[in-house]
């Protein structure tokens, strides 16, 4: 049989299509994995647990809001516990634009923080997140959480709002960007970037690897 | 526009949308790791309204990219009479895939809140290849 002109110009649309979508495919694959610069990753200000001088640092840019930050929680509890004394944990602010209560949450995390507390707040704020991610309210909520766990409340209600916290969380957004941040959780395990929850297989045998 | 001409920019179109539809099935099936992302496709995404029967939707997108395809390829070599069929074929599919679109940009607006690209470039692409088509089956009744 005979293909007609037509016919055959119709092939050469799919083969053009296809050399354009294999080299797309191709070319968004093979991203660059290069480490990121530490003083982009770390601030003194921080939230830290650990040991300062440790060699290992983990970094977590986290949003309060987000389930899988919320899975990636007691992994990273583990991890830290696990190697008490040799590694250092480290939490960013990205709270992401679609969770409507992410950004209050970073506040009162870090007002939390001003007094000494932000691993409990953060510890109560991934464990109720089923309760405080659809009230239309949360700083009330986050208020009780701040009396649970004994935060001078005056403070707390004062720190929640102020341009020092709001600046904080606004900077790590910032950060997080500048570093390719799109999606959280976010790790950096000494500035290599592990992108979704990551598996406590695989941190522990990089540590492992990073301390020996 | 001759029917020669429209069919090629549907079959290119046809591709598009393929290729647009393959992405989202991947992204759907394959890649979806348990991250939250901040765009507009992953709120749609994870919304009760991607899936159809628990099918994801870009499934069905394309299917219909796929059977526009194909037909706008077969008339390439077909008979002068069956021409005519094929196009109230890809008349009838695109219409479905117009009317399915409009219904979804509406959820992605009004009930979900959140637009992804993708889906509005493939119910641009599929208005595109309804409007072309409509424009020859038109044209071809007056003429006749």
């Amino acid at each position: 049989m005979k293909l007609r002109s037509e016919t055959i110009f119709f092939i050469g649309i799919i083969l053009v299509s296809a050399v354009i979508i294999v080299g797309a495919v191709v070319s968004s694959s093979s991203g660059s994995n290069k480490e990121v610069p530490a003083d982009l990753l770390i601030k003194g200000d921080s939230p830290v647990k650990g040991t300062q001088d440790s060699r290992v640092v983990l970094v977590e840019f986290g949003d309060f809001q987000c389930p899988a930050c919320k899975a990636a929680a007691p992994v990273l509890k583990r991890i830290e516990e696990e190697y008490e004394g040799r590694i250092r944990l480290v939490f960013r602010h990205f709270p992401l634009p679609v969770h409507g209560n992410a950004q209050i949450a970073a506040q009162a995390a870090e007002a939390a923080g001003e007094q000494g507390k932000f691993w409990e707040f953060h510890d109560i704020l991934y464990g109720r997140q089923d309760v405080w991610v659809h009230s239309s309210d949360p700083k009330r909520l986050f208020e009780d959480y701040a009396r649970e766990i004994g935060l001078d409340m005056g403070k707390f209600k004062e720190d929640l709002d102020s341009g020092k916290v709001k600046d904080k969380v606004e900077r790590d957004v910032r950060d997080g960007k500048s570093v390719g941040i799109d999606s959280t959780p976010t790790v950096f395990l000494n500035g290599e970037k592990f992108v979704g929850v990551p598996s406590y297989e695989d941190l522990k045998a990089k540590i492992d690897r990073l301390l020996n | 526009m001759s029917f020669v001409l429209a069919n090629r920019v549907i079959f290119i179109l046809a591709i598009i949308g393929l290729a647009v539809s393959g992405y989202l099935f991947y992204t759907y099936v394959f890649n979806s790791p348990i991250v939250c992302v901040n765009t507009g496709c992953e709120t749609v995404r994870v919304s009760p309204y991607s899936h159809f029967f628990g099918v994801p939707l870009p499934f069905f997108g394309g299917l219909m990219y796929l059977g526009i395809f194909i037909f706008s390829f077969t008339a390439t070599f077909v008979a002068e009479n069956f021409v005519k069929k094929i196009e109230y074929a890809i008349f009838f599919l695109s219409g479905v895939g117009v009317a399915v679109s409009i219904y979804l940009t509406y959820l992605e607006i009004f009930v979900i809140r959140a637009i992804c690209v993708w889906c509005l470039a493939q119910a641009f692409v599929i208005l595109t290849i309804f409007m072309l088509i409509s424009c020859r089956l038109w044209k071809t009744k007056h003429e006749a």
